[in-house]
């Protein structure tokens, strides 16, 4: 019931706060536009829309989801303070992102954190491939979950190309654009995270050494 | 593993979809065992990624309380100043060694546990006594000495 209320609130303070056209409509640059007149409803437009964004590149990089939820917020805040300072060179997506990945890394560098997967064992259960086998399905589903493990291993700035690439599904453009560096960088980072994460499923005992 | 071949950051942009598959390219993986088992690890790798279970989403029915959350960081007043009290915090801690190590350093040669007895004296309770201590700067101390030796 307090859901229902709460639900109807949002979807009305969303929906129209004297704009011609709903904001769910609006292009992201007139709601960055709007959110630095200090339009707060278009600000929280932005953050509906690109909420999923921000949590799975923040879940993908933390594999924890309370601590992707505090990230996420985070990120939100942080993005409405400089909002000012967005110059729109990249789209807001993008900026977004870029936010996220710093705080993410941020967040590694100051709690030194050694990531436990929190992947709860009923998702294994409910994993169902249309066109693998069980025992294919299993094994491929064995593999993921020790990749998201070999992740950790990894250095931050590799596990964050990876993440992005693979994870996130992010061309190398938009990945030069968060990480911050050229595109050069992007692909050799990528690189060097594979074979790292390659070895590292080697030594793990869940990939041959071919 | 096979040494890595030249052709493999070429090869994975064509795997990533940032480039064409060149001729070129395509028969050096035929004949490359290296670069073959690179695709290889590449897809498999792939296919297992996309065989997880779905990432966790933030659904609609969360949003109130995401919102609220990031409507109170945005309204909580901002620490301008955590830096300035962080170093004003490192400069007291400065000043209280520094006067801490001064009273060290000018303290009385005489310490304190620097005392003699000088006289014992009996009382009408027995077992009990006091004594008068005398330092070297000409000050007394005197003691209490009770039967179950505690002194007070």
């Amino acid at each position: 019931m307090e859901i229902t209320i709460a639900m109807n609130e949002y979807m009305a303070d969303t929906v129209d706060k004297g704009h011609p056209i709903p904001l769910r409509e609006v292009e992201d640059s007139s709601l960055v536009a709007y959110a630095k007149t200090g339009d707060y409803s278009a600000f929280e437009e932005l953050v509906k829309r690109y909420r999923n964004d921000v949590f799975g590149l923040s879940y993908h990089y933390l594999r924890n989801r309370e601590e992707a939820w505090d990230i996420s917020q985070e990120v939100f805040i942080k993005a409405h303070r400089a909002i000012a300072k967005f110059r729109g060179d990249a789209s807001f997506k993008t900026w977004i992102l870029r936010i996220t990945a710093n705080r993410c890394k941020d967040f590694f560098k100051k709690r030194k954190l050694k990531t436990v997967s929190v992947e709860e064992p009923a998702q294994l259960e409910q994993f169902k491939s249309p066109t693998a086998s069980p025992d294919e399905a299993l094994a491929s589903s064995e593999l993921g979950h020790s990749i998201k493990k070999a992740l950790d291993t990894l250095s931050e700035k590799h596990k964050l190309a990876f993440v992005l690439r693979e994870l996130d599904g992010q061309s190398y453009e938009d990945m030069s654009k968060i990480m911050e560096c050229s595109l050069g960088t992007v692909m050799s980072r990528l690189h060097h995270a594979r074979k790292k994460l390659q070895q590292s499923l080697i030594t793990m005992g869940v990939m041959e050494d071919r | 593993m096979n040494r890595p071949c030249t052709h493999q950051n070429e090869l994975e942009r064509w795997f990533d979809g940032e480039a064409t598959l060149g001729a070129q390219l395509e028969s050096h993986i035929e004949e490359c065992s290296s670069c073959k088992e690179h695709v290889e690890f590449l897809r498999e790798t792939r296919a297992a990624i996309e065989a997880l279970p779905q990432s966790p989403e933030i659904a609609d029915a969360q949003m109130p309380a995401f919102l609220e959350g990031i409507s109170e960081g945005i309204h909580q007043p901002r620490r301008r100043f955590s830096g300035i009290w962080a170093m004003a915090s490192g400069v007291a801690a400065a000043l209280i060694a520094a006067v801490a190590m001064m009273s060290m350093l000018t303290a009385p040669e005489a310490p304190i546990g620097a005392e003699s007895k000088v006289e014992t004296y009996s009382t009408d309770i027995e077992g009990a006594s006091v004594d008068v201590l005398g330092c070297e700067n000409e000050t007394q101390t005197v003691w209490l000495n009770t039967p179950d030796d505690r002194e007070i």
